[in-house]
């Protein structure tokens, strides 16, 4: 079929190839033996390939490196916030841990009374009483008087 | 003498065990949890009556009357109700403190003021429910008002006297403790120490006695002001004034404190 027209057909597979140079059709202009005219675009076929411009390629592996990059950025670090608050109720706060109480040291020489019975008892009553002092609620907020509407009226009732 | 320290050493652990985590009187509680639930009832029955009232007065139709009508009676008789169970709960908060330091004389008074509000209640209550117009239930709400006003004042009080009363108590705790750490130091004192150790003994001794004749002059000028503090105004003095008697018990016990680290040591 190629012989008819006189065009070329891009060889697709080995299969197809045949298996000797000399064996393969040669185009009219070349049995002929006058010059090959340049291949015109066949439609359909798109136009003619360019060679690879190296840049480009360059281009294009820097922005998919990047593009990873970030991909991998966000997998590992998660993905922020779109919508960020600056409210500082909303703010995280560092958790109150209670400080462990220290028994204070006595510093100097224990008297004969540092066993004392009767002083240790005081001392025990002082240091509850202190205690029960510092936890004193003066409010009462549950007795206050309760909130009722007064004046009830319907302006404008005839 | 031993013996007295060891009774007064046996009724301060009572008072620190018993009166700091004594129980409440069993029908406080009770009293409490029916106002809180009437309470919540009553400000369901305004809203109901807000909109209400808000959709006659737009509209002015006889079905938005009714409906005004039906409204305003059940807040009303909510409001009426929140009015009973606040007297009671105030009734049975002062059983609480009954017979301690409230003075007997402002106890009956405000007793018999409670008494005279419940028995107007309990005549208001039914005029409500019979009232038939807007007329009627507007007559009856402002008749009412007067003694919402009333109640309130009965309220400051109450709290105030509450409040003394349970400071009169820490002032007595103070007093007990002081009395007891003087009567150690002197006990110390005779059986022998350095003259430089009772000196600064004695002199934190009267410091801390300073401090606890602040608290209890303090305590009565609060208990004086607690007796007539029926509006916030004098209620938030009263508290004021307890504040700085529990300051002064504070620093009574901070240099009862050093007393005792002081004995303890050489």
């Amino acid at each position: 079929m190629t012989e008819e027209t006189g065009l070329t057909t891009p060889q697709t597979t080995d299969i197809a190839k045949p298996e000797t140079e000399e064996l393969a059709p040669k185009s009219a202009a070349a049995q002929l033996g006058r010059p090959s005219k340049p291949k015109l675009p066949v439609p359909g076929q798109g136009p003619a390939k360019k060679p690879f411009n190296k840049l480009a390629i360059v281009l294009v592996l820097v922005a998919a490196c990047l593009f990873l990059g970030t991909l991998i950025l966000f997998a590992v670090r998660g993905r922020p916030s779109t919508n960020v608050s600056n409210d500082p109720r909303l703010m995280p706060t560092p958790t109150l841990v209670p400080l462990p109480t220290i028994q204070e040291p006595e510093i100097g020489k224990p008297s004969q009374y540092a066993e004392d019975p009767e002083i240790l008892q005081l001392e025990s009553a002082i240091k509850s009483f202190s205690a029960q002092m510092d936890t004193v609620n003066l409010t009462e907020s549950e007795l206050d008087p309760p909130r009722l509407e007064t004046a009830i009226h319907f302006n404008g009732l005839e | 003498m031993k013996f007295r320290l060891i009774v007064t050493l046996a009724n301060l652990a009572l008072f620190c065990a018993f009166f700091f985590a004594r129980p409440a009187h069993a029908d406080y509680p009770q009293a409490l949890a029916d106002y809180q639930h009437t309470f919540t009832a009553y400000r369901e029955a305004l809203s109901a009556y807000n909109v209400a009232r808000s959709e006659y007065l737009t509209y002015k139709t006889l079905t938005a009357r009714t409906q005004a009508i039906y409204a305003t009676q059940q807040m009303l008789e909510h409001r009426h109700k929140v009015m009973v169970v606040y007297v009671t709960l105030l009734r049975e908060r002062l059983k609480l403190a009954e017979n301690a330091y409230i003075p007997a004389d402002q106890y009956q008074i405000i007793l018999t003021r409670m008494d005279n509000e419940t028995s107007w209640l309990n005549e208001h209550g039914p005029l409500i429910a019979n009232a038939e117009d807007l007329e009627d239930l507007m007559d009856l709400s402002a008749q009412a008002d007067a003694h919402i006003d009333s109640i309130n004042r009965i309220g400051y009080q109450a709290k105030s006297l509450v409040m003394a009363n349970k400071v009169w108590e820490y002032i007595a705790v103070g007093n007990d403790v002081l009395s007891v750490t003087n009567e150690q130091v002197n006990r110390i004192t005779k059986i022998g120490l350095r003259s430089e150790k009772i000196t600064n003994l004695n002199r934190w001794l009267i410091d801390a006695r300073e401090k606890m004749n602040l608290a209890n002059n303090n305590m009565e000028r609060a208990q004086t002001l607690a007796n007539t503090a029926e509006t916030p105004e004098l209620y938030f003095e009263v508290q004021s004034e307890l504040r700085k008697t529990i300051q002064y018990i504070e620093n009574t016990n901070e240099l009862l404190k050093e007393i005792i680290r002081s004995i303890k040591l050489e």
